[in-house]
């Protein structure tokens, strides 16, 4: 019965130091066994106050607080090794503006694909639709871009969009300019976006 | 150890199936000490060695099948789990160490002596900075500390207004985030204007070291650094060290 206690006891200490060392990854954000981990990640190393969720695509998340519109890509693992931004798309403050819009766009060489997400929020009434374009001087660059987002809203009612386009890889323009449109297409305001 | 304890505790141990080599060692240990203790009761009464020894060996019965009973005492799945949780923990051990002791080393070096740091822009001579302690502190934690400043002049640039910043965090085992890069400079003063820095600087894990150089300065002039991000701004002034200027 000794052996068999003495064994026990070591899956137990084993289990215990795991336990341990896995609350102290958490706490560190080194590992983030959720989205909301990630975010929470984002938020320490920026030192910015809680934000609350807006949506879910996949692996990404669209959150905000009072002053800030956080793109994350949930990622398990966090660390300066990997690029601990890894999983932080966009960070922006949000402007003295209705609207806050950001762009963002990944490429790595295991993927043969471009992705660039247009997101934000808006607090703006009638608003149906955003459409984020280039100013036509800046074709030389490459081919400029234009986006376009449907404007959804929370179950909460938060207004927001996101759409997430996907092109082959290639030289592109991103756009700089963003106009929020009503459902007959008009244009109820513009505004610049920042992207990353 | 008498060579009949030794052949025995041997065979025993072969049907020991789930016993690790330690404990098989142990087990083995224990038996031959129960044999011994017997063949010296034996001994002790008077019994003849060969004897005491036999006697105390044929007492424990068949090795097989005290190897089996012993077998069960050794039950595999916490074998299994106990070394399935000490391959995890050495797993985030591993997770934890790449995040930790990395910059450690130039986080302490960076809020204690950023000059011999090996990142210090040397661009001047040691003897013409002034040393301070101003220092900012991020919404993270970040410290940007202003160690020194100096003031040059030429006939190119006018008064140039160098500062030198060490960037860490609160927490030593944390990457700094901000540098010199997420302020706005402008002068006391004349805030409506920002001023274009040049400079340099370098990194590693644990701290992050910029100078900047201001060119054109009015003599007299204080620098102000601005933040302003995320909900969070403040200012602080860098005062620079006219006092101390070489006018060829």
């Amino acid at each position: 019965m000794k052996t068999q206690r003495t064994r026990k006891q070591k899956t137990l200490r084993w289990a215990v130091i795991f336990l341990l060392l896995t609350v102290l990854a958490i706490h560190s954000h080194a590992l983030c066994l959720t989205s909301g981990q990630s975010i929470r990640a984002v938020e320490s190393l920026y030192g910015l106050e809680s934000t609350e969720l807006i949506a879910e695509k996949g692996d990404f998340t669209l959150s905000e607080n009072q002053n800030t519109l956080l793109l994350v890509q949930h990622r398990p693992f966090h660390s300066p090794l990997w690029n601990v931004n890894g999983s932080q798309l966009q960070v922006q403050t949000k402007p003295d503006h209705p609207v806050c819009a950001i762009i963002s766009f990944r490429w790595n060489s295991e993927d043969p694909d471009m992705r660039y997400h247009l997101a934000g929020t808006l607090d703006l009434e009638g608003a149906h639709s955003v459409r984020a374009y280039c100013t036509p001087d800046t074709e030389y660059n490459g081919t400029p871009l234009t986006l376009t987002a449907e404007v959804e809203t929370t179950a909460q009612g938060r207004p927001y969009f996101w759409s997430l386009t996907i092109l082959p890889v290639g030289s592109y323009v991103i756009p700089q300019h963003l106009d929020v449109l009503d459902d007959e297409g008009n244009i109820l305001t513009t505004t610049e976006i920042s992207w990353q | 150890m008498h060579k009949r304890f030794d052949e025995y505790t041997h065979a025993v141990a072969q049907y020991v199936r789930h016993a690790t080599g330690k404990e098989k060692a142990n087990l083995r240990k224990e038996l031959e000490d129960h044999m011994a203790d017997h063949a010296q009761a034996l001994l002790d009464g008077g019994f003849p060695e060969d004897h005491a020894y036999r006697v105390a060996v044929e007492s424990m019965g068949d090795p097989a099948e005290v190897g089996k009973a012993l077998n069960k005492e050794y039950p595999l799945r916490w074998l299994v789990l106990s070394r399935l949780f000490l391959v995890l923990a050495l797993l985030t051990t591993g997770l934890l160490l790449q995040v930790f002791p990395g910059g450690l080393y130039n986080s302490m070096i960076a809020r204690t002596d950023p000059v011999h740091s090996g990142f210090h822009s040397a661009n001047l001579d040691e003897n013409q900075l002034t040393y301070t302690d101003i220092k900012a502190e991020f919404p993270n934690g970040d410290i940007l500390w202003v160690y020194a400043t100096a003031v040059t002049w030429d006939d190119t640039y006018g008064y140039t207004g160098h500062i030198y910043t060490s960037s860490y965090n609160k927490n030593p085992l944390r990457d700094p985030l901000y540098t010199t890069y997420a302020l706005t400079y402008t002068l006391k003063g004349t805030e409506e204007a920002f001023l274009h820095a040049g400079g340099g600087g370098g990194s590693s894990y644990g701290a992050a070291y910029m100078r900047q150089s201001f060119d054109g300065l009015p003599m007299g002039s204080t620098l102000l650094a601005h933040y302003d991000r995320h909900g969070t701004s403040f200012t602080i002034e860098i005062p620079l060290p006219w006092e101390e200027v070489e006018v060829p």
